[in-house]
């Protein structure tokens, strides 16, 4: 059997939605043993685990929210319907949020997609490339033909988002800023730590940068 | 890009940047995972920045699959390769290992057979990785948990390997003592298949046991407790067998520990190597 086979085989037994004897018993190579199944089994355990501990470092306060049983529960439905293609954590948790729209629906928690959101929103904003922040003085020496084709982006750590829920008040009480593992204690580059969490006073209750008719999500259609 | 000094380091974890910046501990060297860090900006790099302009740098990658039957992800390799690139590690290294198949990923080290295919595609993966990194990269033993039907024992497949890839050999000392115990073997025998030669740098971490039934333990390397006592003398008798010590990682990146437990096993570790350089002065070791 060749290699290819080997990892198919492999593969498609690392993948099945529970532990299945007869797909580990298809997996050539294998030396005889009464407990293969069992040995197996720790390496599924292992790679789900390593996946659902990506997805927690990304999602930390919808973790805190809806219990480890729950996140681990749904973490794993999720990466058992398809292997991530990708070693970014970015990438690998972009699609959790929409997963969890199904998710909410069924157990009546409607705000867990908008938490999610601002909780990838705040993990892509930690990594995001150093930018300099808009200032008044590179206005200066532009002519006004120069400065009407100027065009405003938001700083790459910013993101846009608005929800009807008061996701802000239930990520504050739930988040650390501990549990992250990219977050170090007492970064400072210059910025806010939360750029996207920007209160305007010109209407009663939180409101968030860009509140529009339309929910917008970051790095998920709207 | 600096070499790594004969002395022990640690896995580097974000709970220890800012006492690593203010306290300048006694380190050889520190290594990082690339992939924690491939956002481009942020508080990781940040540190990362500060820690290596202060400490050697070594590179552990786990996620260019150089064991699986499709040729590396180039996309990921550009990205991995930027890296390198920016921050010149004196050690780049990847597991002999696969975690991708038909472009979907595993974050898990996962086992191959130690056949002539195995042979012929991770050599050729190596040399891939090598031509776009530009330099020689070390390739390090995983733990094995269950048997496979092997051509080659570990140790002779990595003697072919660094033959024909030309690459250099990761003796990561916990996998080959929890492989051996795993699958029946003694580790100390196994130890003489490996390209003595080759060893570039040597991996030591914790283990936890997992009971699979009354009769059978499994050892599972998962990098969260202190080295165990076997370990270190598997340790010991290598230095002995290498002309001189070379640069040795304390891992334990699960369940971070405090950074005053990382360095008292780091110690542990350097006076083993300054053991081992004495007795290699005085002509005590034989190479």
């Amino acid at each position: 059997m060749s290699l290819a086979g080997f990892q198919e085989a492999f593969s498609r037994a690392l993948y099945s939605a529970e532990l299945d004897p007869e797909l580990v018993s298809q997996i050539p190579h294998l030396a005889a043993s009464p407990r293969t199944l069992q040995q197996f089994a720790a390496y599924r355990e292992r790679a789900l685990q390593g996946l659902e501990n990506i997805l927690r470092s990304v999602y930390p306060t919808l973790a805190a929210v809806m219990g480890e049983e729950a996140f681990s529960r749904t973490a794993r439905a999720f990466l058992l319907q398809r292997a991530p293609h990708s070693v970014d954590p970015v990438v690998i948790a972009e699609p959790f949020g929409n997963f969890l729209d199904l998710y909410a629906a069924e157990d009546n928690l409607p705000h867990l997609p908008d938490l999610a959101t601002l909780d990838y929103g705040c993990f892509k904003a930690r990594q995001a490339i150093e930018a300099s922040a808009m200032n008044t003085r590179i206005f200066t020496d532009l002519s006004p033909e120069q400065l009407a084709a100027r065009r405003i982006q938001l700083h790459p750590a910013c993101f846009w988002m608005s929800s009807p829920y008061a996701i802000y008040d239930i990520w504050r009480f739930h988040h650390s800023p501990y549990s992250s593992k990219a977050a170090g204690a007492g970064y400072s580059s210059g910025s806010s730590d939360y750029p996207a969490a920007i209160e305007c006073g010109s209407a009663p209750g939180r409101r968030w940068l860009g509140e529009s008719p339309r929910r917008h999500r970051c790095g998920r259609n709207p | 890009m600096e070499k790594l000094p004969r002395r022990a380091g640690i896995s580097l974890q974000p709970q220890h940047y800012q006492e690593i910046l203010n306290s300048h501990p006694d380190l050889g060297w520190v290594e990082i995972h690339p992939e924690d860090y491939l956002g481009l900006g942020g508080a990781a790099h940040f540190y990362l920045e500060k820690i290596a302009s202060d400490y050697p740098l070594a590179m552990n990658c786990r996620s260019l699959s150089l064991g699986s039957a499709e040729s590396v992800n180039s996309k990921h390799l550009q990205d991995i390769a930027a890296l390198v690139e920016r921050y010149s590690p004196a050690h780049f290294s990847e597991h002999l290992a696969w975690n991708r198949w038909q472009g979907g990923y595993f974050h898990q080290p996962l086992p191959l057979p130690y056949t002539t295919e195995s042979l012929d595609q991770v050599s050729f993966n190596v040399r891939n990785v090598q031509n776009a990194l530009g330099r020689r990269i070390l390739l390090e033993n995983p733990a094995r948990f269950f048997g496979l039907e092997d051509e080659f024992s570990e140790g002779a497949f990595f003697s072919e390997l660094v033959r024909s890839s030309g690459c250099g050999l990761l003796l990561d000392l916990t996998s080959l003592y929890l492989s051996c115990l795993n699958l029946g073997k003694d580790p100390f025998k196994e130890l003489q298949q490996y390209p003595l030669a080759a060893i570039k740098e040597i991996h030591l971490g914790g283990h936890t046991l997992m009971p699979l039934d009354d009769d059978y333990i499994l050892l599972v390397d998962d990098h969260s407790t202190a080295i165990c006592k076997p370990v270190w003398q598997l340790y010991r008798e290598t230095l002995q067998q290498l002309p001189q010590p070379v640069a040795t990682l304390i891992e334990w990146d699960h369940k971070a520990t405090e950074l005053s437990v990382l360095l008292e096993q780091v110690g542990k570790a350097n006076q083993i190597i300054s053991e081992m350089e004495r007795k290699t002065a005085t002509g005590e070791v034989t190479s």
